[in-house]
Order: structure tokens, then sequence, then C-alpha cells
């Protein structure tokens, strides 16, 4: 069956060859060579984020589509929350305090839909 | 309409509520110069005044914070009006239980110009002959907060003369047989009363005026030329001259200063400089009657839709270097559309006229002094902004939704002269006034302080003997 299709569609097929190899190839390079020393700068770059982790990034997350603070498109995380905050909403405080504790470049800042819509 | 279609002369006659300003010819005035009364002014302006400009956001926002800062008034308004009724949100509910429901209305329009009619080839233009609006007998009502929106229907309610954008309070029931939410009552945010008008010895007045269209080939330069000789007292007998032209502290210029901006905006690199002299013509004309005035008495200049300035409300003000002969007097004021401003404690709110202009363009309503009443009643200086026309996409407030009623609110560039009350009797009382334009008109508005009396001055430049 499977000889009968890819004979119908010689295309994907190449197509589908060509994207693999090189991926597995390069897989394999990185398997073999690169084991250990990739790991170690991996995580000490992902040390600070660490402080924030799914949890917050969860909660971050569930007040951008809580809609009673109003859309979240266009304004940074912060400035929703302010905005709820004039408007007597009573934004949750621990959003507050995770974006307060988070270094300013943190993508963190920005809304779910930030670069996507 | 007949009324809209009268001219000049004809609405020189007596008007329905008004007085005319005259003044015995005596001879006691004192020949010899006159001093200008002065007046405390305060300007309100800085919520309008645009700060940032970052026109990237969309208008979820403006409507947001609508909705957030008229709520609490309006449930503050159903718990006098309907006590008995809760108020839920649209998603919350009951069937078959009688409450209340607080959101923005959105009036559903098949005559309302789609950014997509170029798309579906045989409506669009059509179905739009013969129709000065856009409104028709099928219009249905939406009514949306926060959580979802619902259909309005029932028989109390009348889709006409609603505009998208209004936030207002319904009563009613949903049913499973009714489709949408059965509408008994309706319930406006309305404004807090005016505050008293302040005690003032004298008279006192304010002038205005809209529409000069100056650069028109087909205007009337002459008439502009006498107004700016009747306010600086160049015209008229010595009575009339200390007895009104003196006492005018302030002249307010609601917007259209110019026929038209087009020969501005042509391309500049190719342009000979003839052409540039005959395209900057009109400004200079502007410049040289603001400069007479501005020599005079205080003038705030608001921008108007085809003026050179922003297009979206609020319109910024007119940059100075398109005079530079007026802007260099302190007198000369350039401020922003709306304009909100206080004169010895007379508060006044006015706009050039685009948010009255635009409600009669999506609703049955003909009558502009009706509009403005109803725009107070909705507590909402522009309700169709930013849905059909552009407002600023503000993202933290909107700067439009009024709070206390003014004492005076005037609306420029209409078709005709109208004046009228708002609100309950006694001091509280909000004047309204729609200015008409000048170059169709000749009129100046003359508003009197003390007793927010009216006084529209007519002047025509072809005599009919």
């Amino acid at each position: 069956m499977s000889q009968k299709l890819s004979s119908k569609f010689p295309q994907t097929k190449t197509s589908g060859s060509r994207q693999g190899k090189p991926s597995s190839k390069r897989q394999k390079v990185s398997n073999g060579a690169v084991p250990s020393i990739p790991t170690p700068a991996k995580t000490s770059s992902v040390q600070p984020v660490q402080l924030y982790g799914e949890e917050e990034a969860q909660c971050l997350k569930q007040f951008d589509l809580t809609s009673r603070f109003g859309p979240c498109t266009g304004m940074s995380r912060t400035e929703r929350w302010e905005r709820a905050d004039k408007m007597g909403l009573s934004p949750p405080l621990n959003v507050r305090d995770i974006l307060a504790r988070m270094e300013s470049d943190s993508d963190l800042h920005h809304n779910v839909w930030h670069d996507r819509v | 309409m007949p009324a809209a279609a009268r001219d000049g002369l004809e609405t020189a006659q007596p008007l329905s509520g008004v007085t005319e300003l005259t003044i015995p010819p005596d001879g006691s005035a004192a020949p010899g110069p006159q001093t200008r009364l002065a007046a405390d002014y305060e300007s309100h302006d800085d919520k309008w005044q645009l700060q940032e400009k970052d026109h990237s956001n969309q208008y979820a926002h403006i409507y947001f914070a609508r909705l957030q800062r008229m709520r609490p008034r309006l449930v503050k308004r159903c718990r006098q009006k309907w006590p008995q009724l809760k108020v839920v949100s649209i998603l919350a509910v009951p069937e078959g239980v009688e409450v209340v429901v607080i959101g923005t209305v959105y009036k559903d329009m098949k005559l309302k110009p789609s950014i997509l009619d170029e798309y579906v080839k045989d409506r669009a233009v059509g179905q739009l002959l013969g129709h000065t609006r856009f409104t028709s007998p099928d219009d249905t009502l939406i009514l949306e907060d926060e959580s979802a929106r619902m259909p309005l229907t029932g028989e109390a309610l009348q889709p006409g003369t609603f505009v998208t954008g209004v936030v207002m309070a319904v009563r009613g029931t949903a049913t499973p047989e009714t489709e949408g939410f059965h509408v008994q009552g309706v319930c406006f945010a309305g404004l807090d009363p005016a505050r008293p008008l302040p005690q003032v010895a004298e008279d006192k007045y304010v002038a205005f005026v809209s529409g000069l269209g100056v650069g028109d080939e087909g205007g009337d330069p002459l008439r502009l030329a006498l107004i700016v000789d009747y306010l600086t007292a160049q015209l008229g007998s010595a009575a009339e001259q200390s007895s009104i032209a003196s006492k005018v502290v302030r002249l307010v210029m609601a917007g259209g200063l110019m026929h038209s901006t087009d020969s501005l905006s042509q391309a500049t690199t190719h342009v000979k400089p003839r052409q540039q002299a005959a395209a900057l013509a009109p400004l200079r004309e502007t410049d040289m009657c603001l400069t007479e005035l501005a020599g005079a008495m205080h003038i705030d200049v608001m921008a108007g839709a085809a003026d050179p300035t922003n297009h979206s409300l609020p319109q910024q003000p007119l940059h100075r270097c398109l005079f530079p002969g007026a802007s260099s007097y302190p007198t000369f004021h350039r401020v922003t559309n709306p304009h909100e401003f206080t004169v010895d404690g007379v508060h006044m709110l006015g706009t050039s006229g685009q948010n009255v202009d635009d409600v009669a363009k999506y609703s049955t309503e003909d009558d502009r002094l009706q509009i403005l009443d109803s725009c107070l009643a909705w507590a909402h200086l522009v309700p169709t902004g930013p849905d059909t026309l552009t407002v600023y996409p503000f993202k933290s407030s909107d700067p439009f939704v009024m709070n206390q009623a003014p004492h005076v609110m005037f609306v420029g560039n209409q078709p005709k002269f109208q004046t009228g009350w708002y609100g309950g009797g006694g001091s509280s009382r909000t004047r309204l006034i729609c200015i008409p334009k000048l170059k169709s008109s000749g009129m100046l508005i003359l508003l009197n302080l003390r007793t927010l009396d009216v006084h529209p001055i007519h002047f025509e430049t072809h005599l009919q003997l």
C-alpha cells in the first residue's frame, strides 16, 4: 500500500525524504558530538526564568484571558493590571507581584497575544 | 425639510425662544474710547491633548473603558428607577425572570457602509440610492457587555433613534419563545445636574461663530469682514458699541475656518510659486481676520472637519505656523475640538459638529437639538465614535464620557440656528446651542453669561429691497 501511495505522489515523497534526511543527520551529529557541553549552557540561561516557573506563567496567562479586566491586546500586562486597578475591578494581587519581581526585559511582560495578532 | 432649506434672510425673522438684542439709539452713551470687559477663563482641555500618538491599538479598549466608566452610574440609576429588579450580566440572564442588563448598544443596519461591500458586487450602491441616511425600518439593536451579546426585541424599543456605542440599561425578560431579550424599559446614564449658575451683576457676552469657509469662491467675504468690524466695535452706533461690543469678552470659533484644504494638500515639489501663493491665499486671509480679532479680544479657535489638523477626534489645536500673524498675540488661543472651558464660572463644552452630524446619519432623528439632548441623556459626547466617526484609540479611558452637565453645550457647523434647554428647571439647566455655518447663515451668536440667553445676530450683505 505504502509503495502505491508514494508512487502516486512522487513529489511529496521526495520532499518528505529531503526534509527527513538532514534533520535526522543533524540529530545524529548533535547527539554524537556534543552531548555534554550544551546542556550546562542551557541550564545557566534558564536559571533566572526558573524563578517564574510554569505556575507563574499560567497565572499570567489566566489573567490575560479573564475578560472581566478588559481586552489585553496592544498593552503590557502591567499596563492592563494598572488599568483594571484604576477602574476598581480588583485584579489579582499576585499578578502584580509576579510582574514586579520580573526583570524588565522578560517576555512575560507581554500579553499572551503579543506578536501573534 | 423646509426648515433646513430656509436661506439667510428668512431666518432673520423672529425666532422662537430667543430675544432680539436691540439697543435704543439714545445719545447718552459716552463717545470716545471704550474699554472691553474682562472675564476669568479656565481651559479644561487637558484630557483631549494627546500626550502620545500611538495608533496601533484596537478599539476594543475604548468600548471597554466606556462601559466600565458608565456602569456604576447606570447601576445607581436603575436602583432608583427599578428598585425591585436585579442587575445581571448578559451571560447570567435567567429564563423567564425579569432582570436589568447593562451594556453597549450595537445597531445592526443593513444600509451601513461596510469595507467589505466592494467585494459584494450587487449591493452597496443600489441600496443607498435615494437615501440621505443609513437607517432602514428593519434595523435591530444588539446589546453587548464583556461577556456576550444578545439581540433586543419588544415594542417598547424603537431602534431608530438609538446609535451604536450608547451605553444603557434595559429591563425585560428572556424567554425560550421570544428570540433575544424582550425589552420593557430603557434607562440612560444621564448627567449630574450642572452647578448653580454663578451670580453675575452685569451682562457679559461670549460670541460663537462657525463654518467661516474662507476661500470659498462662491462665498461672501463681506459677511466675515462685517462680523470682525462688529466685534472690534468699528460698526454700529456708540450705544451699540458700549452696550454690546465692549461686553463681548471672548469669541469661540467652533471649527470650519477653511472652505477646503484640497489646494494645500497638492504635491509641493513641482508647484509654481504662483500656484503656491494661490493655495495659501485662504490661509493668509484667515490669518488676517484672526489677527484683527486677536488684537481686540480673546479668541478660541477650534479645528473643524475640513481644517488642516488631524482628522480623528479629539482634533488637536491647529499649528501656530498656519497663523503667523495671529499667533503672535497672547489673546489668540488654539484649542482642541472638543473644547471645554469656564468663563466667569460658566462651564461650557462644545464640538465643531462632527459628533452630531454623525449621529444624524445613523439615526432617524432629524432635529439637531434633539440629538444634542440625546447625547447629554446618554452621557456621551461622541457616541458613534469609534464605530462610524474616527476617534483616537484610547487605551485606558474614554475621555468623551460626561459626568456633570455643563452650563452651555454648543455644537458648530449645523444647518440652521437652534437653541433650547436640557434638564430640569431652575438654575441647573443646560443651554443647548446649534451654531449655524457662517457662510450659509451669516450668523454670529452672542451668549449672555448672566442669564444664558442666546442672541443671534444676523449679517446680510445682499439687501433685497
